[in-house]
């Protein structure tokens, strides 16, 4: 009897000494530490962030936490998350940035793990890098150190972290309509003229132009000149934003120093600022570059310290934001919180514009995104939810996306995405409704 | 700003790309000729080009190859008056922070008015500041193409209308760092009032030898270059490269200099060479030759009458940094052997070649010429002023587009080029204006 006693009890302490099976999420972060760790000595000297993005935010979170706990194990001086707008630690950032790695290296880190998130082909990948980070004037600010790429097939536990597939059905359709040699920098669609109808307005680099829908084309109604002082320092190729809220016109072209606001009773006067559709905050250019610093915002918005535009979801069910940061990304914040998002779904790499829109089939993201160098852009719609997920793409269009917006262009109270193409050869513009 | 946009640019024809474009990066880049002085009214064009990023002009051309306002905002020039007002954009500041007023852009006219290199400027013979952003001209003639002519070199803006110095003081994109007889550093002039260029820093060289430049840029030494080896033309080089190719207006020509038979001499040379072949072994950009008879015979015919058998022996002065000009040199006096005339290479270093240029000390000159501006007129003037600024000053006083007769010169046109840059595919949106320079100011490397 007390022999048997004596195997349980060594039975028992066998089974609590080996370890517990791990994680598929567990593993994968442990591959991608291991890849990281060569790059991250002396380890007792750094200061490393870790930044993740992706679609996902509860497996970006989970599998910072994960990076971040075996990080803080190889005896690093610490360890941080870069959160979404930057902020590391729980502070706040100062200054201007260059994207994570100039969050970074302002708040003092050394080093950069920064890790995107996709899936593909039934397996999740990580690809990334680590970036050495100085405050050096005579080294480059961020070096790539190493090159982190880890995948691993999707199972159960990942795919529970993956949303269903909320692709909205329905079909999405995409037309162009010329409206000749105009070169297009902003869109937007709204009543200009008080008649209860909505009009795209664009705005070039020198006059704002409404077109009002007659049943098949776009005809254009007016145009106005953006003129005044001119603007005492503009970036090499201009900027300009146009909106149309409560029957006012507001436009601004970076070669002028303020912007022209037009009511519909056709009363001009100047505006200050840049305006961008559904957000009720007027920005200013940085001197001589084409983003808007967050910091001259007004009334503050919460925007990035460096971004290209900004969007509002107009007529949707909850509030919506959207904004391209100046390094190509696209920050999405859903909820009540949009102004000061807790957690913004991300996704690198997308072009310059960006428009929000709500369908009857549901709420989307639109951005321009460059399918090959050379090559003309795509326009890809994404839903408004959790891993921001592609509902439609437009390839094989005759140009680059030089705006988007949305509105209810054709009357039928259904809003379409409007986007500004010119072709290649900068010749004409046509003007591409998607819904 | 698209400066001098009379660029033909075959890559990446489209100013808005599908993104925008990234700031910061380095890139270090060949010059056609070694950089000898900041000065916007001398040297040579690998001067031209790094003036052209530190000195802003009145206008520029646009992309449609007409004039459109830079620093200035207006210029009235009513039909037929010999007076015009140009009026100033405001706020505009040099790289030290000193603002950039009227009395700046007056005395840079004015100077160019009493300098060789400010023929471009024939017509104006004064400037005044009447106000801070205003300026009066007062000309020698109606002149309807002043816009364009306010875009060539001659009418850049220095402090006070002053040469230039070691660290050139200017409104344009870039800023200079440091310079050695070899290469100049620039880095991105955040003050540029037609905005930051998109490259954080800049180093522009020249090279001894074109296998020094190719190797160069094959091994990531640089990302631009100019001369390269037949290997790299051939698409077989270890690394890849894009070609951007300027417009076909670089005249290469051949000069007589003041010396004892310079008529027989021009005659000779003008015979003897045959350019066909001279394009053909020696020019790897996009040429045409200049339409002339080729007549070795009568060359030698002519050499034996003047001299009997007495061969006359002269030098020709090259620029030794222009690597392409000393492989034309090679085959001219190859041509001229044949015709009964010695011919002695005689090649300086770019600041010596551009002394004697000025001073006219040479017996023949290998050199090449660009219209200042898009316009055929000074195309012509150009090749004159190579050789007599003042001459061309002259024609240019007396009418927009002079009867101007390269025959009666002391110039031989060879060849009409392209300005070509092999460029790393990833460096994008850089343009070679009509003069061959490359604008740098709007090139960047490809986004992330």
């Amino acid at each position: 009897m007390g022999r048997r006693i004596g195997w349980l009890i060594a039975l028992t302490l066998l089974t609590a000494a080996e370890p517990a099976p791990k994680g598929t999420l567990d593993s994968f972060a442990d591959a991608l530490v291991e890849r990281a760790r060569p790059h991250l000595s002396p380890a007792r000297d750094l200061d490393v962030a870790v930044s993740v993005a992706g679609p996902w935010p509860r497996l970006g979170d989970d599998l910072a936490a994960l990076v971040i706990a075996r990080l803080r194990a190889l005896g690093l001086r610490s360890v941080a998350r870069l959160g979404p707008s930057g902020v590391a630690g729980g502070a706040e950032r100062s200054g201007v940035d260059d994207g994570d790695a100039a969050w970074a290296r302002a708040a003092g880190f050394e080093r950069l793990v920064r890790l995107d998130l996709d899936v593909g082909g039934g397996r999740l990948r990580a690809s990334g890098s680590v970036l050495a980070l100085t405050t050096s004037p005579w080294a480059a600010p961020a070096e790539t150190r190493a090159h982190l790429y880890v995948e691993t097939p999707l199972d159960a536990e990942l795919r529970a972290y993956l949303p269903a597939v909320t692709t909205p059905t329905g079909r999405w359709q995409a037309r162009g309509v010329p409206v000749g040699d105009v070169d297009l920098l902003a869109l937007d669609v709204g009543d200009s003229d008080g008649d209860g109808r909505a009009e795209v307005v664009g705005a070039t680099a020198t006059e704002a132009i409404v077109w009002a829908w007659d049943g098949a084309r776009l005809t254009e109604r007016r145009r106005v000149a953006l003129g005044g002082r001119p603007a005492a320092m503009m970036p090499r190729a201009p900027v300009a934003t146009v909106v149309v809220e409560r029957g006012t016109l507001v436009a601004h072209s970076s070669l002028f120093a303020d912007g022209v606001s037009l009511s519909a009773r056709g009363r001009s006067v100047p505006a200050h600022g840049y305006s961008f559709a559904g957000v009720a905050a007027s920005c200013e250019l940085s001197p001589g570059v084409d983003w808007f610093g967050g910091a001259t915002c007004t009334p503050a918005a919460g925007l990035p310290e460096r971004f290209w535009t900004a969007a509002g979801l107009r007529g949707g069910a909850r509030p919506a934001r959207a904004i391209v940061d100046a390094s190509g990304t696209l920050w999405v914040a859903l909820g009540a919180a949009a102004a000061a998002p807790a957690m913004p779904l991300t996704v690198r790499g997308v072009g310059a514009q960006v428009a929000l829109v709500a369908l009857d089939r549901g709420e989307f993201v639109a951005t321009s995104e460059a399918v090959q160098p050379g090559e003309p852009d795509a326009i890809v719609v994404r839903a408004l939810s959790a891993g921001l997920p592609i509902a439609y793409r437009a390839d094989r269009l005759p140009g680059n996306v030089r705006a988007l917006a949305a509105g209810d262009v054709d009357g039928d109270g259904k809003a379409e995405l409007v986007a500004a193409v010119r072709d290649r050869a900068a010749r004409r513009t046509e003007l591409w409704m998607v819904n | 700003m698209a400066r001098g946009a009379i660029c033909l640019l075959l890559l990446a024809a489209a100013a808005h790309a599908e993104t925008r474009a990234q700031y910061g990066g380095a890139v270090q880049a060949a010059v056609p000729s070694a950089p000898t002085t900041f000065d916007p009214l001398h040297g040579g064009p690998g001067d031209a080009e790094i003036a052209a990023l530190v000195f802003d002009t009145p206008f520029v051309v646009g992309a449609d190859g007409k004039p459109r306002p830079s620093l200035a905002l207006a210029l009235d020039n009513p039909d037929g008056a010999v007076h015009a007002r140009l009026t100033l954009r405001p706020d505009v500041r040099f790289s030290d922070g000193t603002p950039l007023t009227a009395r700046d852009v007056a005395a840079s006219l004015t100077r160019a008015s009493r300098e060789p290199g400010g023929w471009p400027l024939a017509p104006v013979k004064s400037a005044r500041a009447a106000a801070a952003e205003t300026v009066e001209l007062e000309l020698f003639r109606p002149t309807p193409e002043l816009a364009l002519l306010l875009t060539t070199p001659a009418a850049a803006v220095t402090p006070n209308g002053a040469p230039p110095g070691k660290r050139p003081i200017g409104s344009g994109p870039f800023v200079v760092d440091g310079a050695d007889a070899a290469a100049v550093r620039l880095s991105a002039n955040p003050a540029c009032f037609a905005g930051r260029a998109y490259l954080q820093s800049l180093a522009l060289r020249s090279f001894a030898a074109r296998s020094d430049e190719t190797g160069s840029y094959e091994v990531g030494a640089i990302q631009a270059a100019r001369h390269t080896s037949v290997a790299l033309d051939a698409a077989g080089g270890r690394r890849a490269a894009v070609l951007v190719d300027g417009p076909q207006s670089i005249t290469g020509f051949v000069a007589v200099g003041r010396i004892a038979d310079a008529d027989v001499v021009r005659r000779v040379l003008a015979l003897a060479i045959n350019r066909e072949r001279l394009r053909r072994l020696t020019v790897r950009e996009p040429a045409v030759v200049v339409k002339a008879p080729y007549d070795p015979g009568r060359a030698k015919s002519e050499a034996e009458r003047r001299w009997h058998d007495a061969r006359p022996k002269l030098s020709l002065l090259v620029d030794a940094s222009r690597l392409d000009d000393r492989d034309v040199a090679e085959r001219i006096l190859a041509d001229l052997a044949r015709a009964g005339i010695d011919v002695a290479i005689d090649a300086v270093d770019a600041a010596g070649y551009q002394a004697r240029v000025e001073a006219g000390r040479y017996e023949l000159l290998l050199g090449s010429a660009a219209p200042p501006a898009p316009e055929a007129a000074l195309g012509t003037l150009a090749l004159v002023a190579a050789v007599d600024p003042a001459a061309a000053r002259a024609a240019l006083q007396r009418a927009a587009t002079p009867a101007v007769s390269i025959e009666d010169t002391r110039v031989v046109p060879l060849f009409v080029r392209a300005a070509r840059l092999y460029v790393a595919p990833e460096l994008r949106d850089l343009a070679i204006d009509g003069a061959g320079r490359a604008d740098w100011a709007d090139a960047h490397w490809l986004s992330r």
